[in-house]
């Protein structure tokens, strides 16, 4: 049996410090028994600064809220706006090549996060919690396995928000210079804030937020493009073959409501125009398709092209 | 917590784990004053907050956690410091031989160029042994994020190995396949 080599193998034997030697001379020193003493006649205060600053205890350190919350969608970027959570485009956002957010403290007391200096990395959305948590903001992180083209956008939102923003928390409005800059008033906001990361899938993990998989960023980036415009299912079902892709398929028909279309599992790769995408995982997409004959609202399933995948000839010369 | 109790619960976890923790700060820290000064700290806020100590093991990674916090704080702590460094001062702390110089060789160059974020992630698992559970503890995030930030920084790291001349080598059937230096890398192409 072959095991997986692991690089930490390599990494242990650097480790400036023997820990069990290590341990070993501090059980028997004088210096444990005295720090022992010494602390143990400490009064327990647990309101002494000391105590507050000193630690963001793991999963206790959470304050509640002194009042009913209220659910409220946060977003940063007018773009997003209807959205639970908002997701910042990183192509959309200046390249600081900073390491970590900017939060800082007003006169007022009022915490100022410039959203948009952050880079697009996990590490960064737990600068960000770090950062708030240091300044009493109760911070979580979740993270979602996402497709390639939108690994790295962060959403930030409360758990429990409906609609509208908290009270003491606020943004720049759609088009101005501060749009990207979030102020909380930690006096006022006491509610608890999530930070969601888009992170990329592991192995042939499912994505649990996708794009077009024809979109700029993800597998099949401007393949539409190349192979024209209708898109038949068939050209498409031989191009992914090529690929070596698996192709999901589903045939698109009208219901009762004329602004509602329905797809179900088709078996084989269906007579008609391809009019949206979707990736599953690496690997493996869901095709949406009209077959010839049907008519469906095009505002759903409009037209591929549409579809967040506009095509330009320099994406359609990549393939 | 009743005086008795608490006197026995703190001695349990100071005897259990304050040794882990002062290898845990000595490893970030300059010299064996200031990785006992982290320990002091640490558990000083464990003795102050014992009622939100988690029980058993569990106690680990939230001692950890504090640890870490303590080392990104440590300006804060001057005072206490100075007063601390006095007082061990009168009892000398046991010598710590370290080994393995930190500049020296292929991995070591490997590892120093990887980001702060990455080198913690690995560091806690390698040399501080501690699993994804304990580390989304001292993180401070879920277990699917550490689950996916060290799967990141393995890759990293093994691109950096690459890079200096450590590749993969595998033999099937004897269950060997290790990190090995496959070439030496001129000082030039560094």
């Amino acid at each position: 049996m072959t095991r997986r080599p692991d690089p930490i193998d390599e990494l242990r034997r650097l480790d400036p410090v023997d820990g069990a030697r290590l341990a070993a001379s501090w059980d028997g020193s004088d210096a444990k028994q005295a720090l022992f003493q010494e602390i143990i006649t400490m009064p327990v205060d647990t309101d002494t600064p000391d105590a507050h600053h000193a630690v963001t205890p793991p999963a206790t350190s959470m304050p509640a809220s002194p009042r009913p919350r209220r659910r409220v969608a946060v977003a940063l970027a007018g773009a997003a706006a209807a959205a639970a959570a908002l997701a910042i485009v990183p192509g959309l956002l200046p390249d600081s090549g900073s390491a970590a957010y900017a939060v800082r403290e007003l006169p007022d007391g009022v915490l100022e996060i410039d959203t948009a200096r952050g880079s697009m990395d996990v590490g960064d959305g737990h600068s960000l919690a770090a950062e708030l948590r240091e300044f009493g903001i109760a911070t979580v992180i979740e993270t979602r396995v996402a497709s390639p083209s939108l690994v790295g956008d962060i959403g930030v939102h409360g758990p429990t928000w409906d609609d509208g923003r908290p009270e003491g928390i606020w943004w720049g409005e759609d088009g101005a210079a501060d749009v990207f800059t979030m102020r909380i008033d930690p006096a006022v906001f006491t509610d608890e804030i999530t930070i969601s990361l888009n992170v990329a899938a592991v192995g042939d993990e499912p994505y649990e937020l996708s794009a077009s998989p024809f979109e700029p960023g993800e597998e099949l980036a401007g393949l539409h493009c190349a192979l024209g415009e209708p898109l038949r299912a068939s050209e498409l079902a031989a191009a992914l073959d090529e690929l070596g892709v698996v192709a999901i398929w589903e045939t698109v028909t009208p219901t009762a409501d004329p602004a509602v279309s329905q797809s179900t599992p088709s078996a084989g790769v269906p007579d008609g125009e391809v009019r949206s995408a979707r990736a599953v995982r690496a690997g493996e997409i869901e095709v949406a398709v009209v077959e010839d004959g049907v008519t469906v609202d095009g505002t759903i399933y409009g037209h591929l092209f549409d579809d967040g995948a506009p095509c330009t000839p320099e994406r359609a010369a990549a393939w | 917590m009743e005086d008795g109790g608490r006197h026995a619960r703190f001695e349990e976890v100071y005897l259990a784990y304050s040794g882990l923790i002062l290898a845990y700060a000595r490893r970030r820290t300059p010299d064996d004053a200031a990785a006992q000064d982290v320990v002091a700290e640490t558990f000083t806020t464990a003795w102050r907050r014992l009622e939100d100590l988690p029980p058993g093991d569990e106690a680990r990674p939230w001692l950890y956690a504090v640890a870490r916090r303590v080392l990104a704080n440590a300006h804060r702590s001057e005072v206490r410091r100075a007063a601390l460094e006095r007082r061990l001062a009168a009892q000398p702390p046991p010598p710590v031989e370290l080994h393995a110089p930190f500049d020296d060789g292929a991995v070591a160059r490997a590892f120093a160029a990887l980001s702060d974020g990455d080198r913690e992630l690995l560091t806690l698992v390698g040399w501080d042994g501690l699993d994804r559970d304990d580390m989304a503890v001292v993180l401070g995030c879920s277990r699917g994020a550490v689950r996916v930030r060290l799967h990141r920084a393995r890759q990293r790291f093994a691109r950096e190995l690459a890079a200096v001349g450590v590749t993969r080598t595998s033999r099937t059937g004897h269950g060997t396949t290790r990190w090995a230096i496959a070439h030496p890398v001129p000082e030039e192409a560094r």
